[in-house]
C-alpha cells in the first residue's frame, strides 16, 4: 500500500536525527556522509523554504497542465463540468506517483500534488452529486488514504478535515441530534482521535508516519480546545440556531464554557511542562491569548491601550522570574540552551516579527484617518 | 515504540558510524531529559516589550487631547531615556564582534527603548514639526537612532526596525505585511530610491565584512537588499522602461547568486532563484509582446508544461550544487 520503501523512508527520517546530533555537536559531517553512503535515502527538502519555493513551482506546472488540458477539452466542458475537474484530480495523481517512484519524498512539488488530487476530487463529486456531505466523507477517506500510501503529512489534515466537516454537516444540516450538542460532539471526537493517536503511535512501524501522527495531535489538542471556547461556541449558536441574548442572558450551560475557555489552556502548559511536550506548550499559549480575546470580546473589563500596556508588563514579569528561577538548572526544565534545540532561526524571526510590528508610513501617503503617520501604530497630529 | 532518535543512535553504532563513545556521550546526554525552555522564555519577553509598546502607541494616539502633548512626550522620553540607562549601566564596552548582555531581557530592554523612542520622534514631528512639514526627516531621525542603538548594543530586531525606518524615509513601507498587500510603493520615482537604497545596503555589507564591524548582521543587510532589489525590479518590469530594470534585476541577481555562495546564505539563494525566474518570466512576455506574432501564444501554452519541468530540473540542480558547497 505504501508507495516508498519503509526503511528508505525511516532513513531519510534519520538523517534529520543526524542533522540535529551534527548540530549539537556529537558527531560530524563526514558520519552523516557515511550514513547516507550506507543507506538508501529518499530526496528531499527539510528546509522550510526551499520546500515551499518548490511548492511554487509544483503550482506552476499542476496550473499549467491544467490549462494545456483545459484547451483541449474546452467544448466538453460546458456539458459536463464534473469530468474536466476529474481529470485535474487524475493529473495531481499522476504527478504524485510519478514523485513517489521517482523517490521524492516530502519535496514540495508532490505536496502540491497530492493536495491538489483531493481537493479536485472531493470538488468533482461535489459537482456530480450536489451533497456536502458525499463531498466532506470523500475528503475524510481520500485523505487518509493518501496519507497512509504517500506518508503526507497535509493529508492527514485533510482527512480530519472531512471528518470534523461530516460531523458537523450530520448534526447542523441532517439534524441527527439537537445542534446544541455539536460543542459536546465535537469535544468528544478530538478526544476520540487522540486516543486513537495515542495508541497508533505505540505500533512498531508509527515511526514511518512520525510527522502525520504529530499533526493529528496538534489538530486534536486544538479542536478540543476550540469545540467548548465560549466565543467559537457563542458564534456558533448565534449563527446556526439564531441565538441573540437579551441583557442578563447568556448561553444555556455557559459556566461550563467560561471555565472550560480557561481550564483547558491552563491544563495544556501543566502537562506540557510534566510530558515535556513543546507543541503541546506552544498550543497552551496560543489556547491562553486566544481565551483572554474571547474574553474581551464580550466584556470590555479595561481599555484596549491599558489591556495591552498591563498584558504586556504582566507577561514581562512573569518571564523575568521564570528566567530567574530556571536559570543554571541542568536537568529536566530548565532555561539554558538545549544542544538540540537550535536558537538562530528564532532570532531571524525576532527581528522579522519587530520589522512587521512597527508601523513606519512612508512619507507621501497615510492611512491613518487622524492625520497620520506613526510607530507602533502611535503619533497624531492635526496637519498629517 | 522505541523514539527514532534511540533507533538511529543504535543504527550508527551497529554500523560502525560513531564510536562506542560518541555513542555514550548522545545517551549520556539525553538522559538528563533536559526540557529547555531558552526560546519560549525569551519569545515571552519579547511578546510583553512589543505588546507593551503597541499598547502605549494606541494610548497616545487615542487620548493625545485629553492627557495633553507635553506630559505624553515626557512620559514617553522619561521612559525611553530610562530603558537606555539600564540598558548601558547593563552592556559590556562596544565591540566589532558579537556581544550580549549577561542578563538576556536587557535586549528586550533595548528594544522597548528604540521603539518607544521612535514613537517620541513621530509624535513630537507630528505635533510640533520641529523639521517643518519635512515628513522624511523623522523617520530618518529613527533610523539612525535604531541603527545606533542596534550597532551598540549588538540588536538585530532593532537593527531591522532602522532598515525598515531608513526605507520608509525614502516613500517605501518596507514591512511584510506591505510586500503581501502589494503596497510597498507609493510612487514611480521611489523605484529608483528603493533600488539606491538596496545597493547602498549591499554596499554596507561588504565595507563591514571587510572591516570585520558586526559581521553577523550581515544576512540581514543581504535579506533587505534583495528584497528591497527583487520587488522594485518586478514592479519596474510592469512600468514603460522595464529593459532598464530588467537588466538591473539580472545584474543584480549575478551579485546575490555570488554572495549567496560565497557565505552560504540558503534564504538569499532561494530568493535569487525566485525573483530571477518570476523577472525573467515577466521580461519574456513583455518581449513576446513587442515583437507582436500572434501565432506564437499557442505553442506557448502547449509548452508551458515542458517549460515548467525545465524550470523544476534547473531548480533542483541549482539547490543540489549549493547544498554540495555548503552542507
Amino acid at each position: 500500500m505504501i508507495a516508498y520503501n519503509q526503511t528508505e523512508i525511516l532513513n531519510t527520517k534519520r538523517v534529520s536525527v543526524l542533522d540535529e546530533l551534527k548540530e549539537a555537536g556529537f558527531i560530524d559531517k563526514a558520519q552523516i556522509q557515511a550514513f547516507e553512503q550506507k543507506n538508501m535515502v529518499l530526496k528531499t527538502q527539510r528546509n522550510i523554504l526551499l520546500r515551499l519555493c518548490f511548492a511554487f513551482l509544483g503550482m506552476l506546472l499542476y496550473g499549467a497542465i491544467i490549462s494545456f488540458v483545459s484547451l483541449l477539452f474546452m467544448s466538453v466542458i460546458d456539458k459536463n463540468f464534473w469530468l474536466p475537474v476529474f481529470v485535474f484530480s487524475l493529473i495531481g495523481l499522476g504527478i504524485t506517483e510519478f514523485m513517489a517512484h521517482s523517490k521524492y519524498y516530502a519535496f514540495g512539488i508532490d505536496d502540491v500534488a497530492i493536495l491538489g488530487f483531493q481537493g479536485f476530487f472531493a470538488g468533482a463529486i461535489y459537482i456530480l452529486t450536489d451533497n456536502s456531505l458525499a463531498s466532506f466523507a470523500t475528503l475524510a477517506i481520500i485523505g487518509a488514504l493518501c496519507c497512509i500510501r504517500y506518508v503526507n503529512t497535509l493529508s492527514a489534515i485533510v482527512s480530519l478535515i472531512g471528518i470534523t466537516g461530516f460531523v458537523c454537516i450530520c448534526i447542523i444540516d441532517y439534524g441527527i441530534i439537537n445542534k446544541f450538542g455539536l460543542s459536546f460532539v465535537l469535544f468528544a471526537l478530538a478526544a476520540l482521535i487522540q486516543y486513537a493517536n495515542y495508541n497508533i503511535k505505540k505500533r512498531p512501524d508509527a515511526n514511518v508516519y512520525q510527522d502525520a501522527l504529530w499533526a493529528v495531535e496538534v489538530f486534536a489538542w486544538a479542536l478540543l480546545y476550540l469545540s467548548v471556547n465560549y466565543l467559537v461556541v457563542r458564534e456558533a449558536a448565534s449563527d446556526l440556531m439564531g441565538f441573540s441574548p437579551t441583557y442578563g442572558q447568556d448561553l444555556p450551560l455557559a459556566f461550563v464554557f467560561y471555565a472550560l475557555t480557561f481550564v483547558i489552556p491552563i491544563a495544556y502548559i501543566f502537562f506540557a511542562l510534566k510530558w515535556h511536550n513543546r507543541t503541546l506548550l506552544w498550543l497552551g499559549f496560543a489556547a491562553l491569548g486566544f481565551s483572554i480575546f474571547s474574553i474581551r470580546f464580550y466584556y470590555h473589563v479595561l481599555p484596549p491601550e491599558f489591556a495591552l500596556m498591563a498584558g504586556g508588563i504582566v507577561l514581562f514579569v512573569i518571564s523575568y522570574f521564570a528566567w530567574r528561577k530556571l536559570r543554571h538548572k541542568e536537568t529536566g526544565i530548565t532555561y539554558e540552551k538545549d544542544r538540540f534545540t537550535q536558537s538562530e532561526s528564532f532570532k531571524m524571526a525576532e527581528a522579522l516579527i519587530a520589522n512587521s510590528q512597527t508601523r513606519i508610513a512612508s512619507h507621501s501617503k497615510s492611512e491613518m484617518p487622524f492625520g497620520g503617520g506613526g510607530f507602533s501604530g502611535g503619533g497624531s497630529g492635526s496637519t498629517y | 515504540m522505541e523514539p527514532i532518535h534511540e533507533q538511529t543512535s543504535r543504527q550508527l553504532l551497529d554500523q560502525e558510524i560513531i564510536s562506542e563513545e560518541q555513542h555514550v556521550a548522545v545517551s549520556a546526554y539525553r538522559s538528563f531529559h533536559i526540557f529547555s525552555l531558552h526560546n519560549e522564555i525569551l519569545f515571552l519577553m519579547y511578546l510583553g516589550v512589543i505588546v507593551f509598546t503597541g499598547g502605549a502607541g494606541i494610548l497616545v494616539y487615542q487620548h493625545i487631547d485629553t492627557i495633553g502633548h507635553t506630559i505624553l512626550l515626557l512620559l514617553l522620553l522619561s521612559v525611553t531615556i530610562g530603558c537606555f540607562y539600564f540598558a548601558f549601566k547593563k552592556a559590556s564596552a562596544y565591540s566589532n564582534s558579537q556581544t550580549d548582555f549577561a542578563h538576556p531581557f536587557y535586549n528586550y530592554v533595548v528594544l522597548g527603548g528604540s521603539i518607544l523612542g521612535g514613537i517620541f520622534i513621530n509624535y513630537l514631528e507630528i505635533q510640533y514639526q520641529p523639521f517643518g512639514n519635512r515628513y522624511a526627516w523623522p523617520a530618518l531621525l529613527t533610523a539612525l537612532f535604531s541603527i545606533a542603538a542596534a550597532y551598540r548594543f549588538d540588536n538585530r530586531p532593532v537593527l531591522s526596525i532602522g532598515i525598515t525606518a531608513l526605507a520608509a524615509a525614502i516613500g517605501i513601507t518596507a514591512t511584510p505585511q506591505a510586500v503581501l498587500e502589494a503596497n510597498v510603493f507609493t510612487d514611480g520615482f521611489v523605484l529608483y530610491a528603493g533600488i539606491l537604497l538596496a545597493v547602498l545596503l549591499a554596499l554596507w555589507e561588504e565595507v563591514s565584512r571587510r572591516e570585520s564591524i558586526k559581521t553577523h548582521f550581515s544576512n540581514l543587510f543581504l535579506n533587505f537588499s534583495i528584497h528591497l532589489t527583487g520587488i522594485c525590479c518586478i514592479v519596474g518590469l510592469c512600468d514603460d522602461y522595464w529593459p532598464i530594470y530588467a537588466i538591473i534585476l539580472a545584474v543584480s541577481c549575478w551579485y546575490f547568486w555570488f554572495q549567496s555562495d560565497k557565505k552560504g546564505y540558503l534564504s538569499v539563494f532561494i530568493f535569487v532563484l525566485l525573483y530571477g525566474f518570476i523577472g525573467f518570466n515577466i521580461a519574456f512576455v513583455r518581449t513576446l509582446t513587442i515583437i507582436d506574432i500572434p501565432d506564437f501564444w499557442a505553442p506557448i501554452a502547449i509548452l508551458s508544461p515542458i517549460y515548467t519541468v525545465g524550470a523544476i530540473v534547473l531548480f533542483i540542480r541549482a539547490v543540489k550544487q549549493f547544498n554540495r558547497q555548503h552542507s
